[in-house]
């Protein structure tokens, strides 16, 4: 913490030397460009900033899930996998709604916001890139500060994570997730053990491609994933939406006042 | 460590005298004010020790603002507002400065709080400070509200929504950030306060020392106050290591094949 902030107070500075310039040259707000187009933070890594939406359309095979193949379940797993997907032929097909966690108002959990036509923005400061999801606004606080996954850290829906710079790739590593969500829309299941790698790299100025790799001895017999790719969307916003809003009803308490 | 925390503070000051010396040649260099950080006013009654009356931090925060509101006076409302606030006060049991009863708090039926009411819970909030927007981040029920700094306008035909539409811009030392569009299904603050779609709230964000910033609010809405009122909020920096968490609303009542 004590890093993350020191971080922030050097980035501030660093912000206002370089706003003057910005706005003299009406250059876009995330800095100098590479040869290749990608713009680059002033630490001088590719800036992912931006607002990103998945290439391809729901249909496609690869919209909905990781990779072409079913991921290697271990059986109890698979029992799920399967029951999530029963009676469903087409392999790019969701999981059932009437099984699907996210249509009883669970949150969505850290990686399916990749596999649904919703836009991700990202937002990358000294010590903490932000992954912001349109869908249920969810937020995603990945530490940059150099900071591990801390001992005892509780179940999360959105996890732990902290990133790493490989070179030009972002190397996120995620775990203490709550393991009532789908990785996937299709329905992939996962338990409390589950461990993600993904690597971000900024291809070029429009795309962004992010490997997922799925670790979990307790659900999956190896390590699975895939590659999602996403278009740059200078011109969107991201809208308010919450999950379930539309069953929102007054007279129906739900919780007791805690505070 | 902490003499190197002054200094980086330190040295944050020094960005900003040279900062005009650095945009000499571009005109009116605009010099931002340093907001960004996490605030909040749950730590310093963890800090005082000891159990407090209601809430964490009692019912008053600093500046003596009642926690769950924005002011001691009472704003003068319509009369279908008057009554609506009434029943919400109706019954209340830790005396006058109580948040309002449960039963007709939206928040309860895990209706989002909206963007004005995160102010008036006990939960930290982050800002971050971007150059073309500055970035709200609510531990309460993790949402973010974004305020365009860019230059841009409240959009015609702007849906209605929990969080609204604001933009800002700096005005000196102050952020000035100006919303709109908010949806009328929540509460103003947790004492109960209603408002209608039609509010228009100015919020004035001013640092008054390196741990207190100062949050100066108009509240505008024609169709529930018979004139616009003002308040206001303190907050406290965080300590280092105070991290914002995950909560999600209600979460306790997921339960699979039962939609809310």
């Amino acid at each position: 913490m004590r890093l993350r902030f020191a971080g922030l107070v050097l980035a501030v500075g660093a912000v206002l030397v370089v706003s003057p310039g910005m706005r003299a040259q009406t250059a876009p707000p995330s800095g100098a460009a590479s040869a290749k187009g990608v713009p680059r933070t002033p630490d001088g890594k590719p800036d992912l900033s931006g607002i990103w939406y998945a290439r391809g359309r729901p249909g496609d095979l690869g919209y909905r899930r990781f990779m072409a193949d079913d991921p290697p379940l271990q059986p109890e797993a698979l029992k799920l996998f399967q029951y999530n997907r029963e009676g469903v032929t087409d392999p790019s097909e969701s999981g059932l709604d009437e099984r699907d966690p996210s249509n009883f108002c669970y949150p969505v959990g850290a990686t399916r916001i990749y596999t649904i036509p919703r836009p991700v923005e990202i937002r990358q400061l000294p010590g903490l890139t932000l992954l912001l999801s349109e869908w249920d606004h969810t937020v995603r606080r990945i530490y940059t500060d150099g900071r591990e996954h801390p001992d005892g850290f509780p179940l999360v829906w959105e996890g732990h994570s902290i990133g790493k710079w490989d070179g030009d790739t972002f190397v996120v590593d995620t775990t203490s997730l709550r393991p009532e969500t789908w990785v996937d829309a299709i329905g992939t299941p996962h338990s409390d053990a589950l461990h993600i790698v993904e690597r971000f790299r900024r291809v070029d100025r429009d795309t962004l491609e992010i490997d997922v790799l799925f670790e979990d001895p307790k659900a999956y017999t190896k390590p699975w994933g895939g590659k999602k790719v996403f278009e740059w969307k200078p011109d969107w916003e991201i809208l308010g939406h919450a999950n379930c809003e539309d069953h929102l009803q007054m007279g129906k308490p739900r919780a007791s006042s805690p505070y | 460590m902490r003499e190197r925390f002054y200094g980086l503070i330190v040295a944050t000051g020094a960005w900003l005298a040279l900062l005009p010396a650095i945009a000499a040649q571009t005109a009116r260099p605009q010099v931002i004010p340093n907001l960004s950080g996490v605030w909040d006013n749950t730590h310093i009654d963890v800090r005082k020790g000891g159990p407090s009356e209601g809430p964490p931090g009692g019912f008053f925060g600093p500046g003596d603002i009642p926690l769950f509101g924005f002011t001691k006076e009472e704003p003068a409302m319509w009369p279908a507002a008057a009554e609506k606030y009434k029943r919400a006060r109706t019954g209340v049991v830790r005396g006058p400065w109580d948040r309002g009863i449960g039963e007709l708090d939206p928040a309860n039926s895990c209706f989002p709080h909206g963007a004005i009411r995160l102010y008036t819970i006990p939960r930290p909030w982050e800002l971050r400070q971007l150059p073309e927007m500055a970035l709200f981040l609510y531990e309460a029920d993790h949402w973010v509200r974004r305020a365009y700094l860019d230059g841009r306008g409240h959009p015609e035909g702007y849906p209605i929504t929990w969080m609204g539409h604001s933009i800002g811009k700096y005005t000196g030392d102050t952020l000035v950030v100006d919303t709109v569009g908010m949806s009328e299904k929540t509460w103003l603050d947790t004492m109960g306060h209603p408002h209608s779609d039609a509010l228009h709230v100015v919020e004035r964000f001013r640092r008054l020392d390196r741990d207190t910033l100062q949050i100066d609010l108009t509240f505008d809405d024609p169709q529930t106050y018979t004139k616009p009122w003002i308040g206001k909020k303190i907050f406290k920096l965080a300590p280092r290591g105070f991290d914002i968490l995950e909560e999600v609303l209600c979460e306790e009542w997921l339960e699979m094949g039962k939609k809310r």
